[in-house]
């Protein structure tokens, strides 16, 4: 890799700044030069498509914010408001909720490619720990802004997963009115999700610039999982990159506004269109479809505390896959069990997201508890075993040397 | 990445399979099934028919609105359906008056109602709805079809799934199904009415017929297309942008889609040396 030299800005003015702030030469080297791998695929572009979800969250939030009321009297009605009676409010209300769905869809695919690619493998440690932490985030900000609308499944949902933390001994009950500021989940409790869930983003918006600082310092990975040994193995992020992801990006743009547009209450529970009432409990909580498999883990032990825990870990656990998965092959594409492994967590995921939404009954509870083992024993024992015993493919010797030879 | 598509295709098989048999071996359920009906608002190009909407609002007013209110529906917000504003007018007039204040003597002061005004409700607050229809409150109808899993077919559901037309009356499948097998006896509450869908079965709302209801061109509907009609309303009442939603989508997707194919052109254009 040669060291970036920057270009010399003929026009006056750009120097002038340049030279004051070099914000012109930032992007001319992390926008245009910036060298990627030449056989990136696009589940690469699953990243960049994030953003652009967050974006359109950041946006359509800040202008219904300027709507909604944080009162338990007015919220529901607040939100009616918006899509009845505010120009364009039904847009902005129908993109900020179908937005949601959109931006975990978006980071669920580009978690399991990091998976199935390696991508938290040296040297991109920091970086995965930084996606970790979007997403514990994320999640936070989710679950308080889906409280918001104050409809009957907000009310309960908040009730039922804010209680989680009564489960931790002794301090549990203060703990969690304190965080309700009342004795329930009342008026302070949704003033406050509302500024948290105002908060947050900025937070979210913050970090992902940091995970794309993190990404430029370390460069992409690639399917093959291979270094980058010489200018022969990459492309310049300029046009290459960013017509790729403009197309891409329209593409996921089509995918959205299907659902925007002719099924905005697609990702949504029918009961959140009911005023919340305290006096009525849904016959069926369920949280959003993206918590699904880890509401499923919360019901897989009968202890409350356990199944806090196991929840719990069932995220924290992301954070050690670089030393949990020691393989020194990064790609999957070169370890022929590793394969199989990771395609039956991927269904068994997907599975507890199933499990998620059925009734705490049999034969649910059983299967929840076996998917729930098969959960962690992905991690846990699979994984620790396949680096002991798998024999990867052999790995070709560069980037180029595949497609150069193909050509 | 065919290897890819080929191991995870496997692996949702198998999923489905192991699925799918659980869901036959959880149930056998005698209820009736909700019949899933086709309504004009459905698919990409799906519209409401404005006299339709207009069929649905005197069924509505004439039948309905006895009982549930339309809280979110203002009278100028029937312009949507096709009334003229002299009309919406002219229905605002001739409803109750509206408290707005109190007047200089401290006093509630009443006017007549302007189009900007909420649609006269049948009660005055909740606890009269209760008071008036044995603790129940009638739900409001301007979410119902949203607020209600397949919103539309379970509203037609429940106005069709009265088995009797008489409180505290069963049908055979429940009893067989609930009832003491020895002593024959069943626990249903004797001032309820057996709804196939309701949740419970046991609801306060008799069954409603649309007999009375002359449309405004003199002829009278029959049960089935009233109900469909005021379903139609209900939907325009939870949903009053669904067209121009799906014209914008409409648009929106054809913008996207020639984009779409531009950006491909480019793409391959821009990499067609490089080889990946």
């Amino acid at each position: 890799m040669s060291t970036y030299t920057p270009p010399q800005w003929n026009n006056k003015y750009v120097s002038w700044f340049d030279k004051r702030l070099p914000a012109i030469t930032l992007m001319h080297k992390h926008l245009i030069v910036y060298p990627t791998p030449r056989n990136i695929n696009y589940w690469w572009c699953f990243g960049v498509a994030s953003a652009m979800a967050l974006v359109i969250m950041l946006l359509t939030g800040i202008f219904l914010a300027m709507y909604y009321v944080a009162d338990t009297r007015l919220a529901f009605d607040s939100v009616e408001r918006i899509m009845r009676d505010v120009n364009y409010g039904w847009l902005l209300r129908y993109l900020h909720m179908n937005g949601a769905s959109l931006f975990f869809i978006l980071v669920y695919i580009h978690m399991f490619r990091g998976l199935y690619f390696g991508s938290f493998k040296a040297p991109r440690e920091v970086l995965w720990w930084i996606g970790v932490t979007i997403l514990f985030l994320m999640i936070m900000t989710a679950f308080m802004g889906y409280v918001l609308p104050w409809g009957n499944m907000s009310f309960w949902g908040a009730t039922v997963i804010t209680s989680l933390a009564t489960a931790i001994p002794g301090i549990g009950q203060p703990l969690v009115e304190w965080i309700w500021g009342a004795h329930s989940v009342d008026q302070p409790t949704l003033n406050r999700f509302f500024a948290w869930h105002y908060l947050f983003p900025i937070i979210i918006a913050a970090l992902a610039f940091v995970h794309m600082w993190a990404l430029h310092e370390v460069k992409s990975g690639n399917p093959l999982g291979i270094d980058i040994k010489g200018p022969r193995d990459t492309i310049p992020f300029h046009p290459y990159h960013t017509v790729k992801d403009l197309y891409f990006l329209t593409i996921v743009l089509i995918f959205f506004s299907y659902f925007v547009f002719f099924s905005p209450n697609f990702f949504a529970e029918a009961d959140n269109y009911v005023p919340a009432n305290p006096l009525l409990t849904p016959p069926h909580i369920v949280p959003e479809w993206y918590f699904l498999p880890f509401y499923a883990i919360l019901r897989a032990v009968d202890s409350k505390l356990g199944g806090v825990l196991l929840m719990l870990a069932s995220i924290l656990v992301l954070y050690i896959m670089p030393y949990l998965d020691r393989s020194p092959v990064r790609s999957g594409s070169f370890r022929p069990l590793f394969r199989w492994a990771f395609w039956i967590f991927v269904a068994d995921c997907l599975f507890l997201g199933w499990l998620g939404a059925q009734l705490a009954e049999e034969p649910y509870i059983t299967l929840i508890r076996i998917a729930t083992v098969i959960y962690f024993a992905y991690f846990f024992v699979v994984l620790p075993l396949l680096n002991k015993y798998e024999k990867p493919d052999p790995l070709p010797d560069s980037i180029s040397e595949p497609v150069t030879s193909r050509a | 990445m065919k290897r890819i598509i080929t191991h995870a295709l496997t692996v949702a098989a198998i999923t489905v399979a192991i699925g799918s048999t659980q869901v036959h071996a959880a149930g056998i359920d005698t209820t009736p099934s909700l019949k899933r009906l086709t309504w004009t608002w459905d698919g990409l190009f799906g519209r409401y028919d404005q006299k339709q909407l207009q069929r649905g609002w005197t069924v509505y007013s004439e039948v309905c609105a006895a009982c549930h209110a339309v809280k979110y529906l203002r009278y100028r917000d029937l312009e949507g359906i096709g009334l003229t504003k002299a009309q919406t007018e002219e229905l605002a007039a001739a409803a109750e008056e509206i408290q707005d204040g109190f007047d200089d003597a401290g006093e509630p002061f009443f006017r007549t109602r302007i189009p900007s005004d909420p649609i006269q409700q049948p009660y005055a607050n909740e606890e009269q709805a209760k008071a008036a229809n044995g603790g129940v409150a009638p739900p409001d109808l301007s979410m119902i079809t949203k607020a209600r899993k397949r919103g539309p077919d379970y509203v037609f559901g429940i106005q069709t799934g009265y088995p009797s037309d008489f409180q505290g009356e069963p049908p055979e499948w429940w009893i067989k199904q609930f009832a003491d097998p020895k002593t024959g006896e069943y626990d249903f509450p004797a001032d309820k009415y057996f709804n196939n869908f309701f949740a419970g079965h046991a609801i306060s709302m008799p069954p409603q017929y649309v007999d009375g209801v002359v449309y405004e061109d003199g002829s009278s509907p029959t049960q089935e297309q009233g109900l469909i009609d005021v379903i139609t309303f209900l939907n325009w009442a939870s949903d009053p942008n669904l067209e121009a939603r799906k014209t914008m989508g409409l648009w929106v997707l054809v913008y996207l889609g020639v984009l779409a194919g531009f950006l491909y052109a480019l793409k391959t254009y821009i990499w067609r040396d490089v080889e990946h």
